[in-house]
């Protein structure tokens, strides 16, 4: 099983987990979340971050999650992007995080990728349609 | 393989709870099970494929099984969306 850790600005990870386990009706096993606000020391949160995914990693790796592109958290995740154990990926929504959650009991570069098509499947302009 | 055509009659639709109990009982089974709406086709085993149908109340959606359990596997996918998803209306 992935492993799966959302770093997020603020309490948006711990939403989206709460709304997965709703909808799935379930609660999640090795999924977590990092907030991330103004006030975080960033050695601290690297610290958390490495320790989760120590936790998570149950040998087929870890799937981390942020919200948006080119801020501190996925700045912060940069360094973790080259590790053959890991894949960062930002964009970050409700559909991915389900996506994850049901698509994660094969390779991490399937999850991976099954999450980039739910979230780019998921985005549609319903007024245009 | 069995094809049967149902209707959508839960006041929310195929949402995503719904959704989420018919992969479920979906995954029980060894058919392959699929749900057509508008020629689009997808597999009843992802949740995200299925809200992709956006099928809400009122629609029709068809059943595909095929496999060594199918008749079961119809009937008691047809009997989930008959009992409103188990949410009451």
């Amino acid at each position: 099983m992935i492993g799966i850790l959302l770093v997020t600005h603020g309490e948006i990870g711990k939403s989206l987990i709460d709304c997965a386990a709703h909808i799935l009706g379930k609660s999640i096993n090795q999924l977590e979340c990092i907030p991330i606000d103004p006030k975080s020391d960033l050695q601290e949160c690297e610290k958390y971050i490495e320790n989760e995914i120590k936790n998570l990693d149950m040998g087929t790796g870890v799937l981390i999650m942020t919200d948006i592109y080119g801020a501190t958290p996925s700045n912060i995740l940069k360094k973790y992007s080259s590790k053959d154990n890991i894949e960062v990926i930002t964009g970050l929504n409700l559909a991915m995080v389900i996506q994850a959650i049901t698509s994660r009991d094969g390779s991490l570069s399937d999850t991976t990728n099954k999450c980039l098509e739910s979230a780019e499947d998921g985005i549609i302009n319903m007024s245009k349609k | 393989m069995i094809k049967k055509k149902v209707k959508i009659i839960n006041k929310l639709g195929l949402h995503a709870r719904a959704s989420s109990k018919l992969t479920q009982l979906a995954s029980q089974f060894n058919s392959e099970i699929f749900l057509i709406k508008n020629s689009k086709k997808v597999s009843a085993n992802n949740i995200m494929d299925i809200l992709m149908l956006a099928a809400s109340v009122g629609s029709e959606v068809e059943l595909e099984v095929n496999g060594p359990d199918e008749k079961e596997a119809i009937n008691k996918i047809e009997k989930l969306f008959k009992n409103y998803f188990d949410e009451g209306e």
